[in-house]
């Protein structure tokens, strides 16, 4: 499942077999991935090499082994690619003597424009958060979620091609991580590359179905949650059929391609066909026609275990 | 055109004046204690001691010998009195670097900073040389700017005894005095406050280092082991200078041993700093 790479396009990161030890630990271990555009999700649990991969891409720390590459260069040596780079940090530790517009005026200083081009995209992305009325307050007066969107403010303001975000949505309220999950949305659909670190499974899903799953050190699987789905052979995909007719459609079912088992189920509110399939895409793709053709009723199809966390906890077996 | 107007652009060079990233590192290292109310008020406090050689200054140039015996080493515009003024300044470069230089890698390593600024277009020379130069300038504004100031007024009132000498060569041994100086002492401060992520820690080595080792040197002076004072940290800086002002040793060491012991520092502090700013989060 490895090395297909992710996201569509050309690869702007890519890492041939990288790898970090800390010590005699190793938190990162021969990882070969590549990312197109769009939003792609890191993912992985706590302590598995996400954020110590995730700042490898991003050109923060030097692998032990192996090569990171950011548009086919790598960003240590030559830091002129950085302006085509956004970072945006996990931790929410903040210069909190600077006020929010000149924390954001000096990030954007460093990255080369003139006073007239930071004054004008400072404002235009404190607008954009919202944050214009707390621009002139310290960043240690700002809440968690302020913070926050400060931190990605600084990420974006330059309008970078790749953009590494780690654990965007911390503390921030509902309504402003609605804007953001739709900013970040619309930001891959502009074109650009995305790589988004979450352990909070929801949270990625509600951005991106392209992911790359990472445990202990090395990367599982990358890829559509779909696609990988599909590719876990002892986990078959269990989708559910609501039926007026359950035992006809039960009875067709099996022994059908791509099925590998069926049963039928009593529910409160009526039966339904539990099916199990070791090629998802392949049924979904078939099932209408069988339907048409052999005139049964389906009136409402679930997928139960298709989900990002469903592929999670398959592959890392938690 | 208003950013939100153009859509996704890509970076492109401002037409108007850009600063290089050390330089803009530096600006606003250099602007941020200016702030303090109380930190001008020391920074003047500072200039004190040049008031009072200026003033000295005037009475010798003016009166002759009557006060270069009231004096002393203060009425001298020879280029040995200004290593004598700078070497006078050691109390307020002290505080000064200790209040302004402390916490230069210490808090941004505290507040993430480096994963902020290294995921800009910023190398690791491009920071250390930005940090440096806060340092080297709250340095120079105790030590050189006095001197400057110094010697164009004894120039001023009496143009015929002090002679070019004094508008040329004293403020060019001053300066390259203070500039290498200032630069080693802002790398073994920023090697110290890389060292951890609080400011309270590198200035409690910072004052071991500094009054620490001045009086262990004077101890061992009083002791008659003149050579232990080459631990005297601040006291070597101010030995080597003599070899530029051509002035008596100021320590019971050789000024060349002096000079090897503050480019040992300097390395170390390079070697240190190499190794310690890196990056990494911290993630609290």
């Amino acid at each position: 499942m490895m090395g297909a790479g992710v996201g569509s396009t050309e690869a702007r990161i890519s890492a041939e077999r990288v790898g970090k030890w800390f010590g005699e630990v190793i938190a990162v271990n021969n990882c070969t991935l590549s990312v197109g555009t769009g939003v792609v999700g890191l993912l992985g649990a706590n302590g598995a090499g996400k954020s110590t991969l995730f700042k490898m891409l991003a050109g923060l720390i030097e692998p032990s082994h192996g090569t990171v590459r950011v548009f086919g260069s790598k960003l240590r040596e030559d830091v002129g690619w950085f302006r085509r780079v956004g970072f945006c940090p996990e931790s929410d530790a903040l210069p909190d003597w600077m006020t929010g517009r000149e924390f954001l005026s000096l990030m954007l200083r460093l990255m080369g424009y003139d006073k007239a081009e930071v004054n004008s995209r400072t404002d235009y992305w404190l607008d954009r958060f919202d944050l214009t009325d707390a621009a002139g307050r310290r960043l240690g007066g700002y809440s968690k979620g302020m913070r926050q969107k400060i931190k990605l403010a600084q990420a974006l303001a330059h309008d970078p091609d790749v953009i590494f975000l780690d654990e965007p949505l911390n503390g921030m309220d509902p309504v402003s991580r609605k804007q953001s999950i739709d900013l970040v949305r619309e930001l891959g659909e502009q074109g650009r590359t995305i790589l988004v670190s979450s352990h909070i499974l929801p949270e990625v899903e509600s951005m991106t179905h392209q992911i790359i799953l990472i445990d202990r050190g090395k990367v599982l699987a990358e890829g559509s949650v779909t696609e990988i789905r599909d590719k876990i052979p002892e986990h078959p995909t269990t989708v559910a059929l609501v039926s007026a007719d359950c035992r006809r459609l039960a009875g067709f079912l099996i022994g059908r391609e791509h099925v590998v088992g069926v049963e039928v189920e009593n529910m409160p509110d009526g039966d339904r066909v539990i099916v199990r399939t070791d090629h998802a895409l392949g049924f979904y793709r078939a099932l209408p026609g069988w339907i048409l053709e052999n005139n049964l009723t389906v009136d409402e199809i679930l997928t139960l275990d298709d989900s990002l966390e469903a592929v999670f906890q398959y592959l890392t077996e938690r | 055109m208003p950013v939100y107007d153009r859509g996704y652009t890509n970076w492109e060079p401002s037409a108007g004046q850009v600063w290089p990233a050390w330089l803009i590192i530096a600006r606003r290292g250099i602007a941020e204690p200016i702030k303090r109310r109380w930190l001008l008020i020391l920074l003047l406090l500072g200039f004190i001691p040049a008031i009072v050689k200026g003033g000295i200054i005037y009475f010798k140039l003016k009166a002759g010998d009557i006060a270069d015996l009231l004096g002393g080493g203060w009425s001298s515009i020879e280029p040995e009195g200004f290593l004598t003024f700078i070497e006078g300044q050691r109390f307020f470069v002290f505080v000064f670097l200790a209040i302004v230089g402390a916490g230069l890698v210490a808090t941004d390593r505290r507040d993430n900073g480096l994963s902020l600024y290294f995921s800009r277009p910023l190398g690791l020379n491009s920071y250390i040389g930005g940090k440096a130069l806060i340092v080297i300038f709250y340095y120079c504004l105790v030590t050189l700017l006095p001197v400057y100031v110094l010697c164009v007024f004894s120039y001023l009132i009496a143009p015929e005894a002090t002679g070019l000498d004094l508008l040329l060569l004293t403020p060019l041994r001053a300066t390259v005095y203070c500039l290498l100086t200032g630069g080693s002492l802002s790398l073994v401060l920023l090697a110290f406050s890389s060292m951890g992520t609080r400011t309270i820690f590198v200035m409690v080595w910072w004052t071991i280092m500094v009054s620490g080792t001045e009086t262990i040197g004077a101890i061992a002076e009083g002791l008659g082991k003149g050579s232990v004072q080459a631990v005297n940290f601040l006291g070597n800086y101010h030995n080597a200078g003599s070899l530029l002002f051509s002035s008596p040793a100021r320590l019971d060491v050789n000024p060349w041993v002096s000079l090897a012991i503050v480019v040992a520092w300097t390395a170390a502090a390079i070697l240190v700093l190499r190794s310690r700013i890196r990056p990494v989060e911290v993630v609290s």
